[in-house]
């Protein structure tokens, strides 16, 4: 009998430089130490199993993400979360534990839309009426944006330069400003075919709106939104 | 988050890091926070040491040397040990553009905050990063520009063991193993840092000058013939010894071992548990020049070992065992260790790795041990190609020995041999050019043979670069034309779809030849260099040899003088005030024994050979006369 878990993780802090690969290296490294009966790969060089949900680009927080592993004895989800989270670097927490060995839905077909966050944060300080000045400008700049037909851009691939067109992946995008120091904006994005495209060229769009007057903050993965929910 | 942990910076300071890190490569270089690393309060009375690697975090976390040193001070109170890493070029350019200092990794502190920073000297070849991390983080280069406002500076390892061209720099060099005299250091530090308001720097090194195994270049002045040769030695300070005696850790199995080490977030060269089987070698490689500093032999004990690598492994999580020493097969004990760790951690998803192996079946055996399914590459290095030049370098290591022990590694499932060879060695003829062929293609028609086509043979050439400490201290190294001829004619020679070709870099080869050896007045050309951007000089695509060639014409300095210039057996050598344990006199009979092709037995098979060491051996109760 094997049984599989699925959980909800924080990748932030320091975590959020360190790569997919690296992530899913420490992440064995953390279920070795807290000795959880992880079933191994079969072959040459027994690995442990876990999977991971969508990669999370270099510099971007996650706050939900998604990870399964496979035991070979049943533990509490409880028990699991705490053993984890006892030695688990500083940016890597286990918010929860599902059991979900009867419902075995691949991740990539399970997950069908990304929520991002990113603020912009002024250089100097600013007053009021500025501050709803510029959230205007990126408002219409946004609505540009969602009314064209392709959102074309080129992409570094192994192969040279490829062309990707971004509009299909946009499904939402909502601006707030809170208390005169930043600018909120939240950003929705379809995961098609299993593909997470990477927020960061139609941040950078939207952060060139504003260029010299705002920088970049954090950006943050808030969320999946999976099958179920829509 | 990263910024704000100790120095209180506002927003924008914050962002700027945050920002640097988002744009740079690997930037889990420089967040720190990694599992077992450790922070403390920021307690004004706290001793705040910066352990410096001159190289890349990926390169310095690999080191045994400099987590047994983070492990020993943080265990102290009244101490905190901090890291800090070369920066790469791109984070390097980011931190001047938005003028910020070099900081630590644990809490963010410039490094011209710490008491003292700690370089860990591992290669000739990373002197220009040293320069680099002190200027990055806007200390005086010079000692003796800098008074007791700034941090002390010292630095120790095996590079230590010739410190002359880095004299200028440095304060003060640790000779010999670590573990105690640092604990010694920070007590002395910490003695005169309650009362450093009326003492000065200079009192400070008289009082640590005291400790065994500390050497103050300042505390010397050289004196040269007018060939550039040193005449003499001289004083200025009345405590100063006339040789320092390296420091040795008799027991190893009380040494501590750091059971804790901290996980990297990110890859690093050795991403593994390192554990310490013993230290030191007797084999005698005439080369070798840790074969003599590391001395005496000083094993752990089974059961130690194996409680340090389960309490390692509990605090780790890592998927790899790795035992470490000069020359694993000669561990006392390695058959019944290798069996207990892999009966112990093959169902934990843990692997054992056995890195420096003899040339013999047995050493086959055990990596077929460690290695039961899945056989990646087996390394072994025979350096020579003839019986001749075997007793010259008094590698003890017949044809036939490798010839066997690679029929065997083909038999029990390897199909990928890696070999090291070496040449410009002392009164080398074509013959021996040819002796390194015909092995090659001896052990590669054999792969063919018994692999088939899955066969790879790697080999990798180096000149000999002559080390201090060492019976080849004397001899001049070969020139770079006559070492690339010798290449090209290998390069020539070796054809095949099966084997693949390196060679090291002649021109780095020389520089590390003229620092090895070098006396101080290299510390002018070496600043210079630095000044017109030499750094990372081991990293092929940084090195400029052009700027060091123009700084060494600046100073009127040959590196002929240094490389290529047979030493007589009176000179006296740069580094004649560092007594290795092994007499100087000993290193010239085995010279003179190489010249005889004469071989020197391995005194843990045989009698003892009074390299020198006698005293320490009886103390620690080796007694080799006996056997």
């Amino acid at each position: 009998m094997s049984y599989l878990y699925r959980m909800k993780y924080q990748k932030n802090g320091p975590l959020r430089f360190i790569s997919h690969l690296d992530l899913n290296q420490l992440f064995r490294r953390v279920l070795l130490r807290a000795d959880i009966p992880v079933e191994l790969t079969e072959g040459y060089n027994p690995r442990i199993k876990v999977s991971f949900g969508p990669a999370l680009p270099l510099g971007i927080e996650g706050w939900q993400e998604i990870t399964e592993i496979v035991l070979k004895e049943p533990l509490a989800e409880e028990e699991l979360k705490g053993k984890i989270n006892k030695v688990a670097p500083s940016g890597f927490k286990i918010l929860e534990v599902e059991e979900v060995s009867n419902k075995r839905i691949p991740l990539s077909k399970l997950l069908r839309q990304a929520s991002y966050l990113f603020y912009l944060i002024p250089v100097d300080a600013i007053d009021a009426n500025k501050m709803v000045y510029y959230h205007n400008k990126i408002e219409q700049y946004v609505k540009c944006l969602l009314d064209r037909k392709d959102i074309k851009i080129k992409k570094e691939s192994k192969k040279g330069l490829k062309e990707v067109d971004l509009r299909p992946y946009i499904s939402k995008i909502n601006i707030f400003s809170k208390n005169n120091d930043r600018i909120i904006i939240c950003l929705i994005l379809n995961i098609e075919a299993g593909v997470c495209i990477n927020p960061n060229p139609i941040i950078q769009m939207l952060a060139d709106v504003v260029k010299d007057y705002f920088l970049i903050g954090k950006i943050i993965r808030e969320k999946f939104i999976s099958e179920s929910l829509i | 988050m990263i910024i704000d942990r100790n120095h209180k910076n506002n927003n924008r300071n914050m962002i700027i890091i945050n920002k640097m890190l988002g744009e740079v490569e690997k930037p889990g270089r420089y967040t720190g926070e990694e599992y077992n690393e450790i922070k403390k309060e920021n307690d004004q009375q706290l001793i705040r040491i910066a352990l410096a690697f001159p190289d890349l975090y990926e390169i310095g976390m690999s080191y045994l040397g400099f987590k047994i040193l983070y492990d020993i001070i943080n265990k102290r109170e009244d101490s905190w040990a901090e890291r800090v890493f070369s920066p790469a070029l791109d984070f390097e350019k980011s931190l001047i553009k938005n003028d910020i200092p070099l900081f630590s990794l644990e809490s963010f502190r410039p490094l011209s905050e710490f008491n003292i920073i700690g370089f860990s000297l591992q290669y000739e070849m990373s002197y220009t990063n040293i320069l680099n991390i002190l200027h990055l983080g806007r200390i005086p280069l010079r000692a003796r520009n800098r008074d007791k406002e700034n941090p002390l500076i010292i630095a120790g390892g095996p590079v230590a063991f010739n410190p002359e061209p880095l004299a200028e720099f440095i304060d003060l060099f640790v000779i010999g193993d670590g573990e105690e005299v640092i604990n010694e250091i920070i007590d002395i530090y910490k003695d005169w840092y309650g009362k450093s308001e009326n003492s000065s720097k200079k009192e400070l090194l008289n009082n640590l000058v005291r400790l065994p195994g500390i050497y103050i270049p300042s505390f010397y002045q050289v004196n040269y013939h007018t060939d550039g040769r040193i005449s003499f030695f001289q004083k200025n300070e009345k405590h100063a010894p006339f040789k320092i005696r390296k420091r040795i850790v008799k027991n190893l199995d009380k040494t501590p071992f750091p059971i804790a080490p901290i996980v990297p977030n990110i890859d690093v060269v050795h991403n593994r548990i390192t554990l310490e089987v013993f230290r030191g070698c007797t084999r005698g490689c005439r080369f070798c020049q840790a074969g003599i500093i590391y001395r005496p032999v000083r094993e752990r004990s089974v059961g130690c070992l194996l409680e340090l690598a389960e309490n390692s492994f509990i605090n780790t999580g890592y998927e790899e065992i790795s035992l470490s020493s000069l020359s694993s097969s000669d561990y006392s004990q390695i058959d019944s260790l290798t069996k207990k760790l892999v009966d112990c951690y093959q169902n934990r998803g843990v692997g054992i790795s056995l890195p420096s192996l003899r040339i013999d079946n047995f050493s086959v055996h055990l990596a077929n041990q460690t290695q039961r399914v899945r056989k990646t590459g087996l390394t072994f290095a025979p350096e020579v190609g003839t019986e001749r030049m075997n007793k010259i370098i008094n590698k003890n290591v017949s044809e036939e020995d490798l010839f066997r022990t690679v029929q065997y590694a083909f038999k029990m499932g390897w199909r990928r041999i890696k070999l090291y060879f070496m040449v410009g060695l002392p009164a080398e003829t074509q013959e021996d050019i040819e002796g390194i062929i015909r092995l090659i293609k001896k052990v590669e028609m054999m792969g063919r043979e018994k692999v088939g086509k899955k066969f790879s043979l790697n080999i990798s050439i180096n000149a000999l670069i002559p080390k201090p400490h060492t019976p080849f201290q004397w001899v001049a190294q070969e020139t770079e034309e006559e070492l690339n001829k010798k290449f090209r004619y290998i390069i020539q020679k070796i054809r095949s779809n099966s084997i693949s070709l390196s060679f090291s870099d002649t021109k780095l080869a020389l520089l590390e030849a003229v620092f090895s050896r070098g006396d101080r007045r290299l510390g002018d050309v070496l600043e210079e260099a630095f000044r017109r951007g030499c750094k990372f000089d081991s990293w092929r695509e940084h090195f400029n040899f052009k700027s060091w060639q123009e700084s060494f014409q600046k100073f009127d300095l040959d590196m002929a003088f240094y490389a290529h210039r047979e030493r007589g057996k009176d000179d006296i050598m740069p580094w004649d005030l560092i007594d290795c344990g092994v007499s100087k006199q000993y290193l010239w009979s085995e010279w003179e024994k190489a010249i005889q092709e004469a071989n020197t037995d391995d005194c843990r098979q045989s009698i003892c050979n009074s390299c020198g060491l006698e005293d320490i051996c009886q103390e620690i109760g080796i007694n080799r006369n006996n056997s």
